[in-house]
């Protein structure tokens, strides 16, 4: 089996189970990684950073395409409507304040070597 | 000096949504981690163990220096990006984790505080809670005030990866990491 986007040809043997795996583009040798979103075997399309492609194992198709800034956008889609409050100052105060309680010997030692 | 409140550049008002609807999904809570995917390589989001709780900073003078606390866990978390981690070496060397805090058990934090970690209405830390029996029973968080910069051979050759997040807990890390480095601008509240 055969997967084509643009340029790239993929031959899903080319997949390893695990690691990361170099192959050739048109004589360039790109890289591809996997991991796995909602349980779905994918791999994540070399290109440019901001842009990821997800090729779907199971179909061999391309099942998203989108930036990282509107994969977190369009992660709304997948939950349900709460509230609205990004940041609470009583929250970062609460947890500033245990930081500092369960903070214990704290040091810090320069490294022999000064700067100059 | 401008005297003018800078606004977020990221849409402060998706991302916010992003983080509590999350937050307060079911699917959140119970499957924070990935359990089934631990054969694959370093990724944005995994928890590794490096056996050391030294931290390399700069001090209050510039100089290079080790911070160390008691709760510095010798767990880490990998805050760089997954595509520079795929690349190869020679073109990507480095990358990014921050420290793993031990904040201890249940005794050791009240009710208020777990509930405001679990609200994820902070901004300076992530928290994390226990992934295996290894560390049951333990809160964490992720400092993202201490980033420290990692060469990526000692990830693939010396790091022992923990635990894997889901796609819903890397989509929180992600969502909480945009927010810490790009959040509204504070100076005047």
């Amino acid at each position: 089996m055969k997967v084509f986007f643009g340029d790239y040809e993929f031959g899903l043997d080319v997949f390893p189970q695990t690691g990361l795996k170099e192959y050739k583009n048109k004589g360039k040798t790109e890289v591809q990684f996997r991991r796995s979103l909602t349980g779905t075997d994918v791999t994540s399309v070399p290109g440019y950073c901001g842009y990821t492609e997800i090729l779907d194992f199971s179909t061999g198709q391309i099942i998203v395409a989108f930036s990282p800034g509107e994969l977190v956008r369009r992660s709304s889609q997948f939950v349900q409507d709460v509230s609205m409050l990004p940041i609470s100052e009583e929250d970062e105060e609460l947890i500033d304040n245990l930081i500092a309680r369960r903070s214990k010997n704290r040091r810090i030692q320069p490294l022999k070597r000064r700067l100059k | 000096m401008t005297t003018e409140r800078w606004p977020p550049v990221y849409d402060a008002k998706e991302l916010a949504t992003t983080i509590n609807k999350l937050v307060d999904s079911n699917q959140l809570k119970s499957h924070f981690f990935d359990y089934h995917s631990h054969d694959l390589g370093p990724c944005q989001g995994d928890i590794i163990w490096l056996a050391t709780n030294q931290i390399p900073v700069l001090d209050e003078i510039g100089q290079p220096s080790i911070y160390e606390d008691d709760f510095c866990s010798g767990y880490w978390m990998i805050v760089g990006n997954t595509c520079d981690i795929a690349r190869n070496i020679n073109n990507v060397e480095w990358t990014q984790i921050i420290p793993l805090l031990d904040l201890g058990t249940d005794n050791e934090i009240n009710n208020n505080e777990l509930a405001a970690l679990m609200r994820y209405r902070h901004s300076r830390r992530f928290y994390v809670p226990a992934w295996s029996n290894e560390v049951s029973g333990h809160h964490f968080v992720a400092d993202f005030l201490k980033p420290v910069t990692i060469h990526k051979t000692a990830l693939f050759e010396v790091a022992e990866i923990k635990a894997k997040l889901s796609y819903y807990g890397w989509m929180l890390l992600h969502s909480c990491l945009v927010r810490f480095l790009a959040r509204d601008d504070g100076r005047f509240d």
